[in-house]
Formats: C-alpha cells, sequence, structure tokens
C-alpha cells in the first residue's frame, strides 16, 4: 500500500493524464462499436505504446482495458449485441429498459455500477497482489514451464467451445514461437521463407489474431439490420438514476465480490463474474419476476461484476504470467515487449512503473465513469459508424502498428498471413487467445524446459525433477483440472442438448 | 462424419506436414521442444477427431449464404493494398484503400453523395494518419514513388 501511495502522484502528471484520457474515451468507443472486440483493441494500440515510455504506455493499455469493458454496455443495452462476452449479462435487462424507453438510465445505471464494482475490484488487487508475487520467487525452471503450460490449459478452456480446439490452437502458438533461431543453439528453424528469418514477432502476430478475422467478421455482417430503441436523451435523469443506484446496496455489493472472485479464478472471464452475478441478484430480490423484464437491479449486478473483475484478473497476469482473460493475454504481450516479466521482479526492479500502472487503473475507473456518462447522451451516433469505413480503418491501422514497430514489411506479410489463417480458424471454432499465449509463453516455455532438461540430466533425472515436488506437483494438478473442468462442461453440455432436443 | 472429425483429420495431416518437416533442421538437438509440441498437437488432433466422431453435433440451421464474393473481393483490395503500398508509399495506398473498400464492397449503396462523402472521409482518414505516424510519432514509412 505504502509503494503504492508513493508512486501514485506519477500517474497524475499531465502526459499521464492526458494518455487517460483518451484510452477512455477511444475504450469506450471502441467498445460501444458493434463488432470491435476489447482484445482487439488493445492488440492494436500496443504497437503504440512503442513509442511512449513503459508506465505511460500501459497506463494507455490499461484504460482501453477498462473502458471497452464497460463500453461493451452501450451496445448491448441499445441495439441487443454485447460489445464484449463480459457484456452478456448486461443485455438481459439494459435492452428491454431501453425498449421501454429508459435508455439513458440504463445507461447512467451502467456506468455507475461499473465504478463502483471497478473500485472494489482494484482495492483487492492493490492489497493482494504483491505478496502473491513473492510467491515466484520459488519458482526454478521446471515450475515456470509448467505454470506456462497452465497459462495455455487455462486459455484453452476459456476461449474456445472446444478444449482439443484450445489446446491445439495453444500448441500450434508453441511450435510458432519455435520459428527463427533456436534459442541455445542458433540453429534456424522452420525457416521456410526469408520473412520468417527473424521468427514471429509479439506485435505481428497479436495485431494479425486478434485484428484481421475482425476485419472479416465486419464483412460478413454488412449489410444485417440492426434492432434499433428509441433514444432520446432527456435532462435530470442522471441525479434520479444516481439515488436509485444509492439504494443498490445489495446488487451493487453481491456484484463486485462475485466479479472480484471470478476475477481471481485464471480463466473465469467476465462473462462468468455478470452471469453469475445477475443470476445471485435475481435470486436474492424480493421482485425476482421483474428481472429479465428492465429490472435496473439487473443492470447493476451484470455491471458492476464485469468491471469488479478487471483489477483481480490481472493479479495472476502479474504474479505468475496467467492471463485470466484474452485481453489480459495481449496485456502480457504489452508488458513484455516493453521488458516487464510478471513476477516478484515487477514490484521490486520496475516498482514505479507496476505501481504507476496500477494507480492508473484506479484513476481509469472515474474517467470510464465520467465520460461514460458523457458518452450516453451522443452514444447512438457512436455506434453508426459503418462497417465498411470500419473495416478500412482497422486494416489501415494494423498494417501501420506493424510496421512501425520495426520497420519492417515482413512483419506486415506474417501480421496478415496469420491474420487470414485464424479467421479460416474462426470459422472452425477456434480461438486466437491460445495461439496469441503459445507464441507469448513459447519462449519461457522452451528456456525452462532446456535449463530444467540440463539440470535434471546431471542430478535427478527428467521425471523427478518436473514431475514431484510440492509446487510442481500443485501446477501440474492444476492443468490436469483445468482440461478435466472444461472436457466435463463439454461433455454435459452435448448432453443437454441432446436431452433438450428429445423432450 | 462430423464436423469435428474432419477438421481434426485436418490438423492431424498439418500436424504430419510439420513433423517431416523437422528433418530439414540441421542440428537434430534444436528440434527437441518443436517436435514434442507437434507430437503432442498430433495427439490432441486425433482426440479431436475421436470426439467428432462419438459426439456428432446437430448441424447449424440454415440461413442465409457465406459472402463469398464480398469475402474474395476484400481479399482481393487488402491483397493489392499490401503489394503497392512499398510502391506508391504508405499514405497514398492508405488513401486508394479506404477509397477501394467503400466504393467497391458498397457500391450498391453509392449515389453521388455518397461518393462524395467517400472521398472525404478516405482524405480526412488519411491526415489523421499521417498527423499520428508522421508528424507525433515520426514512423519512417516506404515512402514510394508518390509519397
Amino acid at each position: 500500500m505504502a509503494e503504492f501511495l508513493q508512486y501514485f502522484p506519477q500517474a497524475l502528471t499531465p502526459t499521464n493524464l492526458l494518455v487517460l484520457v483518451l484510452g477512455t474515451i477511444g475504450g469506450l468507443f471502441l467498445g460501444a462499436t458493434p463488432g470491435l472486440s476489447p482484445t482487439m483493441a488493445v492488440a492494436l494500440l500496443v504497437p503504440f505504446t512503442f513509442y511512449m515510455d513503459s508506465a505511460t504506455g500501459l497506463i494507455l493499455l490499461g484504460a482501453v482495458y477498462t473502458s471497452t469493458v464497460a463500453g461493451g454496455a452501450i451496445s448491448a443495452i441499445l441495439i441487443n449485441i454485447p460489445g464484449a462476452p463480459a457484456n452478456i449479462a448486461t443485455l438481459l435487462d439494459g435492452h428491454p429498459m431501453a425498449k421501454r424507453g429508459h435508455s439513458q438510465r440504463a445507461l447512467y445505471t451502467c456506468f455507475i455500477s461499473s465504478l463502483v464494482g471497478g473500485l472494489f475490484g482494484m482495492v483487492v488487487m492493490i492489497f493482494f497482489t504483491p505478496p502473491l508475487a513473492k510467491i515466484a520467487l520459488e519458482f526454478g525452471p521446471s515450475e515456470m514451464f509448467w505454470i506456462a503450460i497452465f497459462g495455455i490449459t487455462v486459455m484453452a478452456g476459456l476461449a474456445s467451445g472446444s478444449i482439443f480446439k484450445g489446446l491445439i490452437g495453444g500448441m500450434f502458438g508453441l511450435w510458432i514461437s519455435t520459428i527463427g533461431t533456436s534459442p541455445m543453439l542458433g540453429i534456424p528453424r522452420f525457416v521456410f521463407s526469408d520473412v520468417l528469418t527473424g521468427g514471429v514477432a509479439i506485435v505481428p502476430a497479436l495485431i494479425g489474431l486478434f485484428a484481421i478475422p475482425q476485419v472479416f467478421s465486419l464483412m460478413e455482417t454488412y449489410g444485417q439490420e440492426q434492432v434499433k430503441v428509441d433514444f432520446q436523451p432527456r435532462k435530470g435523469i442522471l441525479w434520479k438514476t444516481m439515488k436509485e443506484n444509492l439504494k443498490m446496496v445489495k446488487a451493487l455489493s453481491i456484484g463486485s465480490v462475485v466479479g472480484t472472485i471470478i476475477g481471481v479464478i485464471p480463466g473465469a472471464g467476465g462473462q462468468v463474474a455478470g452471469l453469475i452475478s445477475y443470476d445471485q441478484v435475481r435470486k436474492f430480490s424480493k421482485e425476482a419476476d421483474t428481472f429479465g423484464k428492465g429490472n435496473p437491479q439487473g443492470v447493476a449486478a451484470a455491471e458492476s461484476a464485469n468491471n469488479a473483475m478487471v483489477g483481480p484478473s490481472l493479479i495472476p497476469l502479474l504474479t505468475l504470467s496467467v492471463p485470466g482473460s484474452p485481453t489480459a493475454a495481449v496485456l502480457l504481450g504489452g508488458l513484455l515487449i516493453h521488458g516487464l516479466f510478471p513476477g516478484p521482479d515487477l514490484f521490486r526492479s520496475h516498482a514505479n512503473v507496476t505501481y504507476t500502472f496500477i494507480a492508473s487503473l484506479v484513476l481509469a475507473q472515474f474517467s470510464m465513469c465520467i465520460f461514460g456518462l458523457i458518452m450516453s447522451r451522443y452514444s447512438y451516433s457512436v455506434m453508426r459508424v459503418p462497417n465498411l469505413e470500419m473495416i478500412a480503418a482497422v486494416t489501415v491501422l494494423a498494417v501501420y502498428g506493424t510496421y512501425s514497430v520495426q520497420n519492417s514489411f515482413d512483419d506486415v506479410i506474417v501480421m496478415f498471413s496469420l491474420g487470414t489463417l485464424m479467421y479460416l480458424g474462426t470459422k472452425a471454432g477456434f480461438s486466437g487467445a491460445p495461439v496469441v499465449l503459445g507464441i507469448i509463453l513459447g519462449s519461457i516455455a522452451e528456456d525452462n524446459y532446456l535449463k530444467g532438461k540440463l539440470i535434471a540430466e546431471t542430478d535427478v533425472g527428467m521425471f523427478s525433477y518436473f514431475c514431484t515436488g510440492t509446487l510442481n506437483l500443485i501446477i501440474i494438478g492444476l492443468c490436469v483440472v483445468s482440461v478435466a473442468y472444461s472436457v466435463f462442461s463439454e461433455v454435459r453440455q452435448h448432453f443437454r442438448k441432446a436431452a433438450q432436443k428429445k423432450g | 462424419m462430423g464436423k469435428d472429425a474432419v477438421i481434426g483429420l485436418v490438423c492431424l495431416a498439418g500436424s504430419a506436414i510439420l513433423y517431416s518437416t523437422l528433418g530439414l533442421i540441421e542440428e537434430q538437438r534444436a528440434t527437441f521442444f518443436p517436435r514434442t509440441v507437434i507430437i503432442i498437437m498430433g495427439i490432441l488432433a486425433a482426440l479431436l477427431t475421436i470426439q467428432g466422431l462419438i459426439l456428432k453435433k446437430a448441424a447449424p440451421a440454415k440461413g442465409a449464404g457465406y459472402p463469398w464474393a464480398r469475402f474474395f473481393s476484400l481479399l482481393a483490395i487488402i491483397l493489392a493494398y499490401l503489394g503497392i503500398s512499398e510502391y506508391v508509399g504508405f499514405y497514398l495506398s492508405a488513401f486508394l484503400f479506404f477509397l477501394a473498400v467503400i466504393l467497391i464492397l458498397g457500391w450498391q449503396k453509392l449515389n453521388p453523395r455518397k461518393s462524395l462523402m467517400t472521398v472525404v472521409s478516405s482524405a480526412v482518414f488519411t491526415a489523421i494518419l499521417f498527423i499520428l505516424f508522421k508528424v507525433i510519432l515520426e514512423v519512417q514509412t516506404p515512402r514510394g514513388i508518390f509519397y
């Protein structure tokens, strides 16, 4: 806490505040635009952080991460399309409210409850992250290897409908990370073209895997009619909604606590947080039958939960390099390209950057709420950006962003090739997040695997070194539980669907 | 055969092709990690195939067909954009790309006013790019023959 307070003023420098505000506005805009995911928004911005100092760059990414989650509620409420998976629960009551002519009230409730939940999550993050990071001090090569594998198994279960597809994606990412020169022997591997001589860098992979499939998806939905509601901004609604929110103590408390707990669990994600919180608030409510028909408590429950999840989802990321969501995986890429590796070192050697970043995330909650409330009045115009303009803008930004990192056109070719392949992959049910995580964690996994192998061969042998010891067994156990749970959920869902079909 | 079974077989074939390329690497000690990864990928692909054969999913309801013409048009425009950008310069090619996407893919909704607006919005977008990348970030982009 002392360090947090010590570095807090650094987040308040004019440059950092400007970046924070721009990131928030941009994030709200991108979150509100149907078809643009928060993950893609953060991925597209990673190259821009190259031109900033590490703290400022991370502030930009953090502000965008925070505000895209809240911004996604705008399209959920107004046009019944969640801007991000985290906003699925928001539309259950948000859109019925909008249909009854209470769009503005629903949007204000959304941003006020996002602030409450977000701040709660941040407090938990500030208190728990540094002590947990110290656990990573105990980690040797074998534990680090298993942590990398754990990260991939978590993302595989989270991001794909099928655990096998998720794991294949993760393995494909690990394979991509081996393209280029071998780290130990300096031998070229899988260099099928000159373009691949330097391997596949993180930024082209991030942008390609998240932006290009989105471009083609926008092309698919071009010309489709959206559900529209009447939206006429009126004065005096804000104060009324604020008073109403003060009375929603139960919904906001349940949302904040559920979101925080779910956020800490790697892989659970914002959509789970929103839906569980919504369900719990409905169960505890005396007006349970009004949920789903436009009860503002439903919006408050979902939005406080999905924003409470943001801070805690960074706890496993900053301490163990295990991201809690696909967007957090992209954020991990942002940390690594600035030379910041998750773990205790982040809170000692890079304390100024890390704590400034955490302080900015607290400020981002306020800025998200303020600009969200302002933007609510104009949100309908925000969503009118046509698909074709969006396709052109995203593609050009992807090309420029990729090129600008190393001034290399080869990177652009890699970015576009990976992106097109990923788009075809998404058609077959694959997701970009495990692939990206495989690419990011690939070098960590291989380096530690080879280091561990050297130690094991001169000491206790491969099996004893990698598969025994308390920490190794705990992490292996977590990997097994993560995969087993995903397989179980998938099989259960299959039989449930089959039963529904028969019934 | 279910869709997942076919996807599994394609992944299995991909793993086999990648495995065969391991022989091209000069020093076999450098193949240890990627070999392990490819073998695991192959096993997972086999498991996906088996899962696809056992748990057959219901065929999705037939909706509107996939917009193949639009897909190939967009792909061609992007490839042309990437092909010319180094030669005509990043900024001019971005302007032309922006224009081409809207005029070619959205031709059905075009009218004189919309066409003029497209030219203006393309020019504004290119100007923003120039200010952001050239003036603020000072990125050295290929100038090409037209800057």
